[in-house]
């Protein structure tokens, strides 16, 4: 891959000239302490520098207006994104990683034409999957759809629906057949937001912060043509599409954690004192953690490296993408929980929130706890678990609970 | 030479079938109170495959190849637990002499490495096991022309079947030079000090004013810090390799395990304790592979900084294969404790890769303090 990349330097070269004049250098200070609409207009503002310089959907196909970019120029964006600290593209997120990938893998010529343009001009979409009954067993989900003449008629419950209040469509896998298998009524649907009967209520998580929201649904009337795949096979439209996409935005989030984080908390331990009245630099119990985070964070590093090298040699992601989200979300929350005993008391003082930067604000106490995110959120640490040794090293199931 | 993805998986397969053929557990553990602790018959075979030769220039006739190449046999070695002179003689020895300053000495010494018809081992820890140069115990004395060497080196692989021992000895100032000793010379005592481990066979050698030949010297008196380095750094990643190497063979017998044993009427590893078990064991592996893969790159590169590779191997690996080989003992449960079962070769062996060279808090400070001064 070495050389592969090596090839990649013009490249290179261009993405780094282009953050060095289109990231704004106070971004951190400005959008300390944003309120929701402050995050969201400076989002939408970053969305259009981004679509500019051909950087906003770089995975996708240029047929389909995205960049086209191979995987490892994808490799090469995230790790100058992350070098020059650019804001996250958050608002997108699910947009750009989850509903554009599920929709050009699973949609038809005429939903393709619909919703990919909307998307690459910023359409911000949700995604209704968890419920409050529906956790680490998605597949266990009860929000029912039932058909009436060419609409479905939704009605239920989802949680955790990331920046609902923003969204102007909603990816939403509902049950149409509550008598086959659990994983086999599931329909995958295209919700637009401003249909009847949908109410969204945020969330207040953990950290004070509001960036999820409930929905509640009743009969909400999604036509037809927005049911994405065929009818009960919502499930296996999830299944497809989500690790290969995957990939190089993690080797971004691993980037921001090993420079923002591991590298971020060395540099502000330079500044901070321990109970004794001693530089924290000094301490050499100090520079042990320090130098096994930084282990650890080359470690997820190249584990980044050769799950790309995978990709590119395969053509696919298996479950080692389960071994990678273990261990970045993991090592995230030991990062920032050794950073609040390093920092001291001062670490542990409120401050605005800073929504933009993800998971390593510099808020390290509030970045501890919002690393729940990564170990809860998207499949737990113990589903990974169960997924690893279920699927790669082929130890039996758990025996399924009575009457399930 | 850079063997192409595909060559690699062969060597791999083939060094695989190799070492599970001759060097399987009986094999091992009739060997385990073996003086020697030596399977010659293996070593033999081996060095006709040429994997003492893997690092061996090709003007000295070896096969000239990285540590890529170099990392595939090691690995292999770790999973089999098997009792060979390659860290001492393939990895050690060559790197000193590859670094080294003599034209004569690498003349001399790599041809016979490659061959096997000589064992060289290399001295780099001082009593308490550091490679730190002014925690080395082999002085050098005198000037050029009548220098000497005293005190003594602990924890020398192979040094009691090995030929020579390349010594990493300091001066009054601390500063390293590298020289060679004959085994059998005058003043050089070899004595093994038995580990737990009894996959092999670490020496302390003493120096009793050893005369020191200027054709003896590695570098030029005091002018060894950078081969002592890398030295050190080789010897730092090859035990992480070989751990890696132990911890996924404990991975597969722990998982297989998992799958037979029955309790409670299903299979244990139908219960998600020690499923979870399985699966940190798993990643404990794959990210141990993954820090070690960094050191291995940095090793083939001469722009990198090994000691910092070798640094994160240690500070990870290290650590995360031993106790991936500790979880597999756990999983394994009462047979896991027994002599019989092969569980405990493993566990000892990853806890002694984990001490070679550094230990894991000193890797991690010193990993700190780099970063910390960045």
């Amino acid at each position: 891959m070495i050389e592969e990349l090596q090839a990649l330097e013009p490249f290179r070269e261009e993405v780094r000239q282009w953050c060095a004049t289109h990231i704004p250098k106070n971004w951190r200070t400005e959008q300390l302490g944003a309120d929701h609409h402050q995050f969201a207009t400076f989002h939408r503002w970053w969305g259009s520098q981004l679509r500019e310089g051909g950087y906003f959907a770089p995975h996708w196909p240029t047929e389909w207006g995205g960049g086209g970019f191979s995987l490892l120029q994808q490799v090469v964006l995230g790790e100058e994104f992350a070098r020059a600290d650019a804001p996250r593209n958050g608002l997108y997120q699910v947009a750009l990683f989850n509903a554009g990938p599920s929709i050009l893998h699973a949609g038809t010529e005429e939903q393709k034409a619909k919703f990919l343009p909307g998307i690459l001009n910023g359409t911000v979409w949700c995604q209704g999957f968890s419920e409050p009954n529906a956790g680490s067993d998605l597949a266990g989900l009860q929000t029912r759809a039932i058909r009436d003449g060419d609409h479905s008629v939704v009605t239920g419950q989802k949680v955790w629906t990331s920046l609902a209040m923003e969204a102007e469509y909603c990816i939403l896998l509902v049950r149409t057949d509550p008598d086959a298998p659990k994983r086999k009524g599931i329909t995958y649907l295209l919700m637009d937001m401003k249909s009847p009967g949908i109410e969204v209520r945020t969330i207040r998580q953990a950290t004070g912060q509001s960036e999820f929201c409930e929905t509640f649904l009743d009969e909400v009337r999604v036509p037809v043509e927005n049911r994405l795949g065929a009818e009960n096979d919502g499930w296996n439209v999830t299944q497809s599409t989500l690790a290969s996409e995957r990939g190089a935005s993690l080797i971004e989030l691993a980037e921001r954690l090993r420079r923002n984080g591991t590298l971020g908390l060395a540099e502000a331990t330079k500044g901070w004192k321990n109970n004794d009245g001693v530089a924290q630099a000094d301490d050499p119990a100090v520079q042990e953690i320090l130098g096994a985070r930084y282990a650890e964070s080359m470690a997820l590093r190249q584990l980044l490296n050769t799950m790309v090298t995978n990709v590119i040699r395969r053509g696919g992601v298996g479950p080692e993408a389960s071994v990678v989200k273990v261990f970045y979300s993991e090592l995230l929350q030991r990062v920032m929980r050794d950073a609040v005993d390093i920092g001291g008391l001062q670490t542990q003082l409120d401050q605005p929130p800073l929504m933009s930067a993800g998971w390593e604000s510099g808020a390290w106490l509030y970045d501890y706890i919002n690393a729940f995110g990564w170990t809860i959120g998207g499949g737990t640490s113990e589903i990974m678990r169960n997924i690893i040794g279920e699927r790669v090293l082929g130890l039996p199931r758990d025996p399924e609970p009575k009457g399930a | 030479m850079q063997l192409s993805d595909q060559e690699r998986d062969e060597l791999r397969d083939s060094a695989r079938k190799f070492l599970d053929n001759e060097v399987s557990s009986e094999r091992v553990r009739a060997l385990l109170d073996d003086a020697d602790g030596l399977d010659r018959t293996a070593w033999s075979a081996i060095v006709e495959l040429g994997w003492a030769a893997i690092l061996v220039p090709e003007e000295h006739g070896g096969m000239g190849a990285t540590w890529a190449e170099m990392s595939i046999i090691l690995h292999e070695v770790g999973r089999r637990v098997a009792p060979l002179p390659l860290l001492s003689s393939a990895v050690l020895g060559v790197e000193a002499l590859v670094g080294c300053t003599s034209d004569a000495l690498r003349a001399e010494w790599l041809p016979a490495i490659a061959s096997g018809e000589r064992i060289l081992t290399v001295a780099a820890q001082g009593p308490t096991g550091s490679v730190v140069p002014s925690e080395l115990g082999a002085v050098l004395s005198g000037a050029t022309g009548s220098l000497r060497l005293n005190g003594s080196a602990r924890f020398v692989p192979d040094a009691h079947i090995a030929d020579a021992i390349v010594v990493a000895a300091r001066d009054a100032n601390n500063a390293v030079t590298y020289v060679i000793v004959e085994r059998g010379a005058p003043g050089v005592t070899v004595q093994v000090e038995p580990t737990v481990d009894q996959t092999r066979r670490l020496a302390n050698v003493t120096f009793a004013d050893v005369t020191i030949a200027d054709a003896a010297l590695l570098v030029e008196p005091g002018n060894g810090a950078a081969l002592h380095t890398r030295v050190a750094a080789a010897g730092a990643v090859a035990v992480c390799i070989d751990a890696v190497g132990a911890a996924e063979q404990m991975l597969f017998m722990a998982s297989r395990y998992a799958v037979e044993r029955q309790q409670f009427g299903r299979p244990i590893g139908s219960f998600q304790a020690v499923k979870h078990h399985c699966a940190n064991m798993l990643i404990a592996v794959e990210a141990s592979r993954a820090s070690v893969a960094f050191a291995i790159n940095a090793l083939d590169d001469p722009s990198a900084d090994v000691a910092e590779g070798a640094a994160v191997a240690k500070s990870f690996a290290g650590p995360a294969c031993a106790e991936a080989c500790q979880l597999a003992v756990q999983v394994h449960g009462g047979i896991g404790f027994t002599w019989e079962h092969d569980s405990h070769l493993y566990l000892k062996r990853a806890k002694l890769d984990e001490g070679l060279f550094g230990s894991t808090s000193w890797h991690r400070r010193r990993l700190g303090q780099v970063v910390l001064s960045r």
